[in-house]
């Protein structure tokens, strides 16, 4: 296009060069001409000068000699005049012919000069002085006849040289006005020309620009040639091309960024743990979703009130707490515990992990990883307590192992004095009785010891629970009493354990010689017998292995134990009984022997309601061996569920267990803490709640009057009950009725599940 | 009235400047007076680049005057209206003995010479080679007052036989100046003519026809040419550097061009010894020719 345009102007330049060139040169002929007209109105002028001259020397030739004659000097300067003007004439430019003209005009000048200077100076006679007189007169006279010929000649070509002139300048017009006209008109075109050359290309261009700012990524130009606009397209198509390119690499990148993303996301959404990032301002830039399964807070209630992640730490913790806020700007790893008050209010133990993060020396803030350890808490709290006991059992076993030595040397010498004295002294032999009584019941406390202690013996073998119990069924009710009532639940199938019997026997007294001393003024004792599988999580929870389990159950409706007193009752010697009425060795003989068994014991109590113990024993290989002892679970996708539940609980951790659990398996949870809180939250969220959880005994309101208030409000109310009582006991206190689903605490969770699962297919 | 003492002042100032004699270098032009030795035009176009150079070093204006006959410098003399004059060498000799004229610059010719020479020539085809062939034919002289136009003629006569001049020729006539004899001569009007050897030559260069026409029979002894000479009363401060400027004009650019023009190479300065024959030629001479002719026609 350069060269275009370069050649347009060029054309357009010659072209007014031309243009101008014919004017400038018609111009410099005309100004000659006009300089050549206005020189021959000049030689005109000396030609008029020439004959007014010749005219004059004449005029003074006839008045030479008379009074007018002028003087020689006057005549002289005259014809000098005369002959300057002659030859002024021939300076001029002339055609051969003038020339000649004026040659002769000048010889005839320089004779004219010759005959005066002659007819002046000479001294003759009269008649001579005539002659030359005439002669110069004649000669005078043909120059004036000469030069007014030329004159008339001169001023016809003059006449002719001023027609030509102005001829020429109106031609001069004439080529100006044209090359105007024409140059004006090429410019015009070239312009045009231009214009469209220059325009259509940037139409495209722009055109092209567009299609890209709409997203036609790689819009390529059809424009080309071998312009720079051509050259500037080919660039543009490179450039769109490239950004096509550049684009989808972007768009790739980004995919994989998101995808990346995603992954994060997922991982992090996924985490239990409870991450976050502070920068070195301390503000917050990532938190992730976890934190509301740590907390109960949400990610924006972090975000928007950054202080609250402060807020919550337990107050006793703060302290610690603030030490190791002081140390953020340190370049050091830091692992500190501390408690959280979570939004629901429960206490959760939290292990913070909080490491510096750098980026070529340039501090970044911390990121930080909250893991909920509460579980490890008390997992730890029952671990101690088990070393405890069991350091407890060691020293109770070793006492009681040298008491029975020392006891057998008492009995035994009681024995051999008393048989010495045979029927001497009825005296003697009351005090040697009475020492014999009291070492008997020594040997029974070291017995007891013993067992908690582990240290008796055991004659274990595969019994059958049930058979225990049916065995001792007399024996209890003699031991209970009449005004307490005696249930026996044995379930229907054998409930087959590797176990001493009598050692079972010795458990099974414990227990409700324990439950019938917490009602004194009588009530209900339910013995029952269950196998249950449980699973990993649930076996963890009491340091024990999974797998199917005979669960011996022992429930009374008696006073209950405080919370307070309920990490002490296994303990040797610890009794809340009167001073006579206990040793204290009872429930710890029961957990040494169970301990001993390799089974464990949950105790359920409500003050003023009761209190369950229940024995696990791990069913013994050959129940297991048998074929329909084999509990096939569900596969976990099978549990899943989506509906609402309402679960009414007023236990914490049973609720919190219970929520973490049902949403574990994808339920949506409402939770309520006590019988009327149950009945409010169904009936402000009655459409949306598919099935009801309800512990049996709760405050306020239990579990049966919650169940019959939401029957009056939805009779098909899916409900199912649970209590870490026996059905036997709730039915006996009448809270509980025949044919309502029912599940018993602890529960296990999936066994939870598919209850909830078969109650909500109905 | 009374006059204040400025006003007598000024008044006295001007009554002592009024009365002050004109000075002699107080006057505005130089009237320089040419003689018709040849065609009086020519004269004076020869003579103007001289008038206006000196113009130009004296610092007045030189003007020139052409005179119709020799006879009439004495009388502009006389009358006060030339201050200087080229005087030839019998018109010299006259201002000299008469008006006690000064000579101050004698131009020196191209050929290097302050002197000239009369020739007499004649028509080669008038067969005239002799004085004797002369009789009864027509002569042309230039003017009576001419030593190389006329009176060396006369002597050359005289020293020939001839002594009524008036009377052995058939026709005599003075044509004013040496360059009309020629053409008299030459176009026929005479049969002997008389005059410069300067002005002859110089013709020659201009019309080869007189050397092929023409034949000098007889040539004189030199004179001395043309001389200015200046009025008796000029200032002699002005004539000092009038003389001044013609014998330096020579070594100067612009007097060169001057002199070239002149047909001079330089000007020298001018002797009164030359002129001491001019009483010797009259007295041999007399006046051979009357110049009645002239008379009447003034």
């Amino acid at each position: 296009m350069r060269k275009k345009l370069i050649y347009y102007l060029s054309a357009l330049f010659i072209l007014f060069t031309i243009g101008a060139g014919l004017s400038i040169f018609n111009t410099y002929k005309i100004s000659r001409d006009i300089e050549s007209v206005i020189n021959l109105h000049r030689v005109e002028i000396i030609r008029q000068n020439l004959i007014i001259n010749t005219q004059t020397v004449q005029g003074n030739l006839y008045t030479t000699g008379t009074t007018f004659g002028k003087e020689l000097d006057v005549i002289v300067e005259n014809v000098i005049a005369l002959e300057d003007a002659s030859r002024n004439c021939l300076n001029c430019h002339h055609n051969k012919d003038v020339a000649d003209r004026l040659n002769k005009i000048v010889r005839t000048v320089e004779q004219y000069e010759q005959a005066i200077s002659q007819l002046i100076t000479t001294t003759a006679n009269q008649k001579r002085v005539e002659r030359l007189k005439m002669v110069a007169i004649g000669i005078g006279d043909s120059l004036l006849s000469k030069t007014q010929e030329m004159a008339f000649l001169a001023d016809k070509s003059l006449n002719a040289k001023t027609i030509g002139a102005l001829k020429k300048i109106n031609y001069s017009r004439f080529i100006l006005l044209g090359t105007v006209i024409f140059a004006f008109a090429i410019g015009v075109f070239i312009a045009v020309r231009l214009t469209e050359k220059i325009t259509k290309p940037i139409n495209e261009l722009v055109n092209a620009t567009r299609m890209i700012a709409s997203g036609d990524l790689g819009y390529r130009i059809s424009y080309n040639d071998n312009t720079e606009f051509g050259e500037l397209a080919r660039n543009f198509n490179a450039m769109s091309s490239a950004l096509k390119d550049g684009y989808e690499s972007i768009s790739r990148q980004q995919q994989k960024l998101a995808e990346s993303e995603w992954k994060f996301r997922t991982l992090s959404e996924f985490a239990s743990d409870w991450e976050y990032w502070i920068d070195e301002k301390k503000e917050m830039v990532f938190i992730s979703e976890s934190c509301e399964q740590v907390s109960g807070y949400t990610q924006e209630e972090f975000i928007e009130y950054p202080e609250l992640r402060h807020d919550i730490v337990h107050p006793e913790d703060k302290a610690s707490y603030s030490v190791h806020m002081d140390s953020f700007l340190m370049a050091r790893h830091e692992e500190i515990e501390f408690r959280i008050i979570t939004k629901t209010g429960k206490v959760k133990w939290i292990s913070h992990v909080c490491r510096p993060i750098y980026i070529e020396d340039r501090f970044l803030g911390r990121r930080v990883s909250n893991r909920d350890i509460t579980d490890k808490k008390i997992l730890e709290e029952q671990l101690l307590q088990s070393q405890k006991m069991e350091s407890l059992g060691l020293m109770a076993g070793g006492v009681a192992h040298d008491f029975n030595n020392l006891l057998t040397a008492i009995t035994g010498y009681t024995s051999l004095l008393q048989h010495g004295l045979g029927n001497g002294d009825e005296t003697i032999n009351r005090y040697i009785q009475q020492v014999l009584n009291a070492a008997e019941r020594a040997q029974n406390l070291t017995g007891s010891l013993l067992a908690f202690s582990r240290k008796q013996i055991m004659k274990p073998n595969t019994i059958n629970i049930n058979e225990v119990i049916r065995n001792i069924s007399d024996l209890l009710k003699s031991l209970i009493g009449e005004d307490i009532d005696v249930m026996i639940t044995c379930s229907g199938t054998e409930s087959l354990v590797f176990a001493d019997p009598n050692q079972i026997e010795q458990v099974v007294m414990n227990l409700v010689t324990n439950a019938r001393d917490s009602m004194p003024t009588g009530g209900r004792i339910a013995i029952g017998t269950t196998s249950q599988l449980l699973g990993q999580e649930f076996a963890l929870k009491y340091n024990a292995k999974p797998g199917r389990y005979a669960i011996l159950s022992v429930s009374d409706t008696g006073s209950g134990i405080d919370k307070k007193d309920i990490a002490h009752i296994f303990e040797p010697f610890f009794t809340t009984k009167d001073k006579n009425k206990g040793t204290g060795l009872g429930l710890a003989m029961v957990y040494g022997i169970i301990k001993q068994h390799g089974g464990f014991i949950d105790v359920y109590t409500e003050k003023g309601w009761g209190t369950t113990f229940k024995i696990y024993l791990p069913a013994s290989d050959e129940a297991r061996g048998k074929g329909s002892e084999t509990v096939v679970l569900p596969p976990y996708d099978d549990l899943r569920g989506n509906e609402t539940i309402l679960v009414a609980e007023d236990e914490e951790a049973v609720r919190e267990f219970m929520e973490d659990a049902l949403k574990g398996y994808g339920y949506k949870v409402l939770l309520a803490v006590d019988g009327t809180d149950a009945i409010n939250t169904y009936i402000e969220h009655k459409d949306h709640i598919d099935m009801i959880i309800l512990d049996v005994v709760m405050p306020r309101r239990n579990g049966k009057e919650v169940y019959n208030h939401i029957k009056n409000i939805n009779p098909e109310v899916r409900t199912l009950f649970m209590s870490g009582y026996t059905q036997d006991i709730l039915t006996s206190r009448g809270i509980y009725e025949e044919g309502l689903e029912f599940i018993s605490k602890p529960v296990e969770i999936l066994n939870l599940m598919a209850k909830i699962k078969s109650i909500l297919s109905i | 009235m009374i006059i204040g003492k400025t006003a007598r002042l000024i008044i006295f100032s001007l009554i002592i400047i009024m009365t002050l004699p004109v000075g002699a270098f107080c006057q505005d032009e130089l009237v320089i007076g040419l003689i018709p030795e040849e065609n009086i035009f020519d004269q004076v176009k020869k003579h103007r680049p001289l008038a206006a150079y000196l113009s130009k070093k004296l610092g007045i204006k030189v003007r020139l005057t052409i005179l119709s006959r020799y006879g009439d410098i004495i009388d502009k003399f006389e009358s006060g209206r030339m201050d200087g004059a080229f005087f030839g060498i019998m018109t010299g000799y006259l201002a000299m003995e008469k008006l006690n004229v000064e000579p101050i610059a004698t131009p020196v010719g191209l050929d290097g010479k302050s002197t000239v020479q009369s020739y007499i020539f004649v028509r080669k085809d008038s067969g005239i080679k002799t004085v004797k062939d002369m009789q009864d034919k027509r002569i042309a002289f230039v003017d009576s007052l001419t030593v190389t136009g006329y009176l060396f003629a006369v002597s050359y006569l005289k020293e020939h036989g001839v002594n009524n001049p008036e009377t052995y020729f058939r026709e005599h006539h003075f044509t004013g100046s040496h360059d009309s004899v020629i053409y008299s001569v030459l176009d026929n009007r005479a049969d002997i003519g008389c005059a410069k050897d300067r002005v002859y030559k110089k013709m020659i260069e201009k019309d080869r026809a007189i050397n092929n026409e023409l034949s000098v029979i007889a040539m004189s002894r030199d004179y001395p040419s043309a001389t200015l000479c200046v009025r008796k009363g000029m200032p002699s401060e002005l004539k000092a550097k009038l003389k001044n400027a013609l014998l330096h004009m020579g070594k100067e650019t612009e007097g060169k061009e001057v002199l070239g023009k002149l047909g001079a190479l330089h000007f020298e300065d001018a002797q009164k010894l030359g002129y001491y024959f001019v009483k010797d030629i009259l007295k041999k001479t007399g006046k051979a020719f009357s110049d009645k002719q002239d008379q009447e026609k003034r």
